[in-house]
Formats: C-alpha cells, structure tokens, sequence
C-alpha cells in the first residue's frame, strides 16, 4: 500500500504549504516597515554609503 | 586582527580590494576570450584546431566556472571588501585570512583552467569542478566568511546597512549549496561519483545551479548596487522600506525556483509545479529591487548621459529588470516547452550575466580605481567608448540568440498535416541557426573589445597615478555605536548573529521541503520497473562521455510533449537514470537527445561518426573527437568504480565489481572484433576509449 502510494509521489498540496508560509512572513514584513517608530531609523539607513563621501569622477586626458 | 584599529581613527585595507580588481580583470579577459572561442567554435566547428583541451565540449565548463567565479567572484569580494570596511567603520577582521582568501581563490581558478580543459569534470553545471577543488573552494569560502563575520563582530556602527544583508545571504547561503550539491566519493585523485544518482541529482544540482545564479550573481551584486548607486549618483537610496521587503522576499522564495530547469520532464509534477509557482512570484522581488536601483538615480538622471559609471549602473540594473522578467516567463510551463534546450536559454543568460553582472562590474570598477589609486580616470571618451561597443554586442548577442532559440523551437514542434513532424532530421533544425551563431560570435566580439578598452583605460590610470602614496588613515571620533537611541553594544553584536540565523532558516525552509521527498523517491519504485545497473564497459564508456563533456550539446530527457516523444520514443521515466551518477539529463541541445540512441543506429555508425561526424551529417557542427580511437581505456580502476557505486546503492554483485575489469576486456573484446570484421583498417582501437562509449551509447533507452 505504503510503496503504490508513494510510488508515483504527487503531493499537489505541497504547493499551498510554501506559498502559506510566505503569505505570513510577507505580512509580519509589511507589519514592520510600515510601524511609524521605524521612520527615522530608515531615513537614516537610506543616507549611510553616503557618509563618508569623496568624489573624483572626472577624466585626467 | 589587524593592528590597524583604534578607537579614533582606522585604516581601510584596499591593497586587497586592488588585487582583487586585478585578478577580476585578468580573469575577466580569459573568460570573454574563452567564451568567444566556444561561440566561434558552434559557427565554425573547425575551430577547436582538433585539440581536445580546446574542443568545445572542454571549454564551455571553463568558460561559464571562469565568468562566474573568476570575474564575477573577483569582483564581488572587490566589492563586498571596499563596501563592507566603510559601511561597518572599520579595517577587515584579519589581514592574514585576507590574503589567504586571496591567493587561495586564485589558485583555485588555476586548478580549474588546468583541470577542465583535461576533461576532469563532474559534469554538473558550475559545479564541474573535481573533488579536491571541491574541498579547496569550501575551505577558502569559511576563511572568507570568518573575515566577513570578524569584521562585522568588530564594526563599529550598530546597523548593517542593506547592502550587508545581501552579502550575509549570499556567504551563507553558496557555502549550503556548495556543501550539499558537492557531497561525493571520490574514485581517484580527479574522479568522484556523486552521493546523489538520477532524478535526485537532477534536483540538487539545478536547486544549487540556479541559486549560484541567485546567490552568486543576483544577491552580492544587488549589495553591490546598494551601495555604488548611492554613492556614484550622490543620492541617498530611494526606499529602505522597499529594500527590506525586496530583501526578504527574494531569499524566501529564490531557493524554490530550482525545478523550473526541469519542466517537462521526469521529475514529479508537484516538484515541477512548486518551481513554476515560485518562479513566477519571483517577478516582484526582483523588480522591487531593480525599481529601487533604478529611483535612486532620481534627480540624476542627466548624469546617465555624461558619466560613463552611471551609464553602466543604470544599463545593468535595467538588464536586471529585463532578465527577471524573462526568467519567470521562461518558468511558465508552456513557454519553458518551446524555449527550454534552445538558445533562448543562453540569451536569457548572457543578458542577466553580460547586461547585469558584467555591467554592474565595469561601473563599479571604473568609480573604485580612480578612489583607490588616488587619481582620475586615464579617459572618459574611452570608457564611452567601452560602454557603447559593449552595450551593442549585448543587444547582438541577446537578440540572435532570442531568433535562433524561438526559431530551432518552432521547428522542433512542428507538426505536418499528416501528424509527423515537419523537421524530422535535427541538422535541419541547425543549419537553419548556423547564421546566427556568427551573429553571436560578433556580439561576443564586441564585448570583448569593449572589454580591452576598459583594460587600456584602467592600466593608463593606475600607471599615471602618483607613487609612494601612504595608506590614509580614517577619522573615526565622530563614529558612535549609538546613534540610534536604546541600543546597547551587545545587542549590537547580538543583531548581526540573529540576521544571519533568520536568513539559514528562510533558506532552509525552502530547500528542505523541496529537496527531501525527491531523496527518497528510488526506494518507492516498484521492483519491476527498475532497471540493470550499467555493464562495466558501459560504466566506463558513461565516464568518458562524461569527461567529454557531451551533455554541453546532448540531453537524455525526453520531455512529456509530444514532439518531444514523436522525435526520441517514449518520455524518459524515473528508473531509468536511477543509477546515473552523475545524471546526463542535460539543459541544451545543439545536438540531438540521446536518452534512447541505444540500438538505433549500428555499432559502426557511431564510430565513424566520432570519428568525423561529417561522413554520417554533412552539415553536422559537431566537432570531431579523433584522440578517442587511440587513448587505452583504464580497465584497472573499473573494481574501484564498481565498488563505490556498489557502496552507493547499485545492486551490483561481489562478483561482477571483483572482476570488472576481466569483464569490460571481454565485452570490449568482442565489440572491437565486430567492428573489425567490418573494417579491417580499425586492427588499431583495441582496447581504446571510444569502444567503451560505443558500448554506453548502445545502453541508452535498452535498459
């Protein structure tokens, strides 16, 4: 019985499981970047390359 | 760890990031030429100058391990080890494990330019490399990620910026995939067997091949575009908020996508399903990032048409857009049936990797030398000049490779009113593309030269730089671990410990659902489906095939389509590459497939065809392989092979693996005087290589 069930293993439902899974994770993300005591944490995140600056782009020829 | 610390001021260590740029550049130029030669080589076969470390079947390995690991990797640890001091505030961990990492890696590049060339290979793609490179490139890789961790152990800012996650996700996640896709027994010194055979194989390699694309080619340089786009356009990223869930989100679900490279095929539909689904959810992830890179350049957008780096930062993002939009489209069963084994695939390919990680590289480049060596750019006007020529043989490249992959598709599935296929010959299906292939080798061309451009420009700059300049110290008093309020340091050190942890089990999750039901299926097959374990001659005729490297052109997959079955015979099932190690399913065919050549064609045929593949298709492209009917097979290490294979599940009996090599001299025997009844001339291949693949061709579907 065990080998001709799993003989041919289709688990169709295997599909739903990561796909639940990711939904949850998905909306304890959106929960957390959207938290207004993040705002500035973020503002701040958004400017760090940008601390230490040099810029030297131009062409010596 | 380096004495260079303190707690005022810091050093940054960029003579590493200096050689690394140079090894990527170096590399870099062997992986183009080398491409453009296996390019070349589908238009005029003649040009593999009947050398077989030349031929392409050898090359196309070295070619695609080089692209990625030499240049692309070069250039990641370039990058991740320049961002990563200035985004943490402090020197590398250790200047020792550096350098360590440096040199080790290097030599592991030049193991792989001598081995794959000789034809040691494990035949699994971007994982061809042999067991003690297997072993070399997992111990540099735990040095590189003890550098990386150290350095973050000892930052000196509490927050990792988003850049950091990427290059966490991607240490952690290729030491898993390399670890897990490379565990095999080794026969000799440069031949192992995988532990793996068949369908499973098939899985954990494509579940690693197609995260090394994810977390070798997409997430480092994703980091890197977090970081060099801000600073290269002077702007702040557009949305950390849409970082965070593009980051996430695309760990999650990158690790699922693997079986979409085995659509149609053997392996069981709710794996197949999985992948699809995964795949095409992947076009949000990956387009919140490319939307982000792309609206960080806001407000510079004139930039794009006076900066060459912007130029290429904003090029390669949007090859990014375009290859992640293309992927999952290529994922959809139905597309995948017309596309899959056809050039598309190297378009879809060569767009992500020359448009996306070849681009990315070059602007990244082109800001560092001049930051590091403390100069300017040699030449602006040839930088244009480099992004331009690239830029066209891309767009070359990518649309002859869109024409001859929808056109070899069409042909493959055309059905004449009397339900036989329109096409019924492949070398039609090939001679039709021939044009486009020198349409190919042109863009390649391009690219390279835009390429030596590029090299002039940086040795002009580095050799015009002033000299003796002294390492700058970095003033660090200002740099506080607090600046956030609430935090405390070892909650600090706790953060980066619990990112990592989260971002194993968001990996994990995917891998091990996937993965472990697929590990077991053999053991459910019944009995009387199973098939013979390979003779010991065809055990040694599948080792040279695979040496050769003839899946590069050949699969053994006969798809559920119906094209698929009308042209091969019956769809390949599950038993019948259950003791295949490693599994030969393939992803391309320049050639035809070859799951059930076994009995079709004489034993002679195949040997004048190996011979010189134009005697039997004269339009054939397939290069000759000569060196075959006068190398002597190794009958002596046929008791070790049998015997591992036997350890790894073959049913083999104690008598056949004590007597295998007594065994393959007779069937070998009685093959070679067979052809030689036919030919006299042939009194010289007794006892040669290509008796043994003979005998594995014939095996073939007659299982």
């Amino acid at each position: 019985m065990k080998q001709s069930a799993l003989s041919y293993f289709q688990y169709p439902e295997m599909v739903l499981v990561p796909l639940i899974l990711f939904f949850v994770f998905f909306m304890l993300l959106l929960f957390f970047i959207t938290r207004p005591k993040n705002r500035e944490l973020f503002k701040k995140m958004e400017k760090m390359p940008l601390e230490e600056e040099e810029t030297n782009n131009e062409s010596i020829e | 760890m380096s004495m260079e610390n303190n707690q005022s001021r810091t050093v940054y260590d960029d003579d590493i990031v200096k050689k690394f740029i140079y090894a990527a550049l170096i590399w870099g130029a062997a992986a183009f030429a080398v491409g453009l030669l296996a390019a070349t080589q589908l238009a005029y076969w003649q040009a593999n100058f009947n050398l077989e470390w030349l031929t392409f079947s050898r090359i196309r390995p070295l070619h695609t391990n080089a692209a990625i690991f030499a240049f692309g990797g070069n250039a990641i640890f370039a990058g991740i080890y320049h961002s990563s001091q200035r985004l943490l505030k402090t020197r590398l961990y250790s200047d020792s494990l550096s350098s360590i990492h440096f040199w080790g890696w290097q030599l592991i590049i030049l193991a792989a330019l001598i081995t794959l060339p000789l034809g040691f290979s494990q035949s699994k793609e971007y994982a061809e490399l042999e067991w003690p490179i297997d072993i070399a490139i997992t111990v540099i890789w735990v040095i590189f990620a003890i550098n990386f961790f150290g350095t973050i152990a000892v930052r000196r800012v509490k927050h990792l910026y988003v850049a950091l996650w990427f290059y966490i996700a991607t240490i952690l996640t290729v030491a898993v995939l390399h670890v897990v896709n490379s565990i095999e027994i080794p026969v000799s010194y440069l031949q192992s067997y995988p532990v793996y055979a068949g369908v499973q194989d098939a899985l954990v390699q494509w579940w690693y091949g197609h995260n090394a694309v994810a977390f070798f080619l997409t997430t480092p340089f994703l980091g890197l575009m977090y970081y060099y786009i801000p600073k290269a356009a002077n702007r702040p990223i557009y949305s950390y908020r849409l970082s965070i869930v593009h980051f996430w989100s695309l760990v999650f679900i990158y690790i699922w996508a693997g079986p979409h490279h085995l659509l149609n095929s053997a392996l069981p539909d709710w794996a197949q399903t999985l992948g699809m689904v995964f795949s095409i959810m992947l076009w949000a992830p990956s387009w919140g990032g490319m939307i982000n890179g792309l609206l960080t350049l806001r407000g510079a957008w004139h930039k794009v048409r006076t900066d060459p780096i912007i130029k290429f930062l904003a090029v390669a993002v949007t090859f990014y857009g375009m290859s992640t939009f293309e992927g999952p489209l290529l994922s959809i069963k139905s597309v995948n049936s017309l596309a899959h084994y056809t050039d598309w695939i190297i378009g879809h390919v060569h767009g992500g990797t020359l448009g996306w990680n070849g681009f990315l590289t070059f602007g990244m480049i082109y800001y560092l030398v001049p930051k590091l060596w403390n100069t300017k750019l040699y030449s602006q006007r040839l930088a244009n000049n480099h992004f331009w020529i690239g830029f066209f043989g891309i767009l070359i490249y990518y649309i002859s490779m869109w024409a001859s992959g929808i056109t070899q598709g069409l042909m493959w599935q055309s059905i004449d009113a009397n339900g036989q296929l329109a096409y019924p010959d492949f070398v039609e299906t090939v001679i039709k593309i021939v044009p486009l292939y020198y349409a190919r080798a042109i863009g390649g061309s391009l690219f390279l030269i835009g390429f030596i451009l590029m090299l002039i420009n940086m040795w002009k700059t580095i050799s015009l730089a002033p000299k003796g300049q002294d390492e700058q110290q970095v003033d660090m008093s200002n740099i506080t671990m607090d600046e956030v309020a609430g935090t405390g340091h070892r909650k600090l050190e706790s953060l980066g410990a619990v990112f990592t942890v989260l971002v194993f089990i968001a990996i994990l999750v995917g891998s091990i659902i996937e993965i472990v039901p697929t590990l077991a299926i053999h053991k459910y097959l019944p009995d009387a489906n199973k098939v013979r374990p390979y003779t010991p001659l065809e055990q040694a005729g599948r080792d040279i095939y695979v040496k050769e490297g003839c899946y590069t052109c050949h699969s053994q997959m006969i798809r559920k389509l119906d094209f698929d079955v009308i042209r091969y015979g019956e769809a390949s099932k599950l038993e019948e590459s259950m003791y295949d190690r490693p599994f030969q399913w393939g992803s391309k065919r320049t050639g035809p497939d070859l799951a059930r050549v076994g009995g079709k064609y004489p034993d002679m045929w195949h040997y004048r065809h190996m011979i010189d593949p134009r005697e039997i298709t004269p339009k054939s492209i397939m290069p000759a392989y000569p060196w075959l009917d006068n190398k002597k097979l190794d009958y002596q290490i046929l008791r070790r092979k049998l015997s591992v294979m036997k350890r790894l599940g073959v049913p083999y009996d104690d008598e056949t693996v004590a007597n295998a090599d007594i065994i393959a001299e007779k069937e070998s025997l009685e093959l070679f005087n067979a052809l030689l009844e036919q030919d006299p001339s042939l009194e010289n291949i007794k006892d040669t290589q290509i008796i043994a693949l003979i005998s594995y061709l014939q095996s073939l579907g007659k299982k």
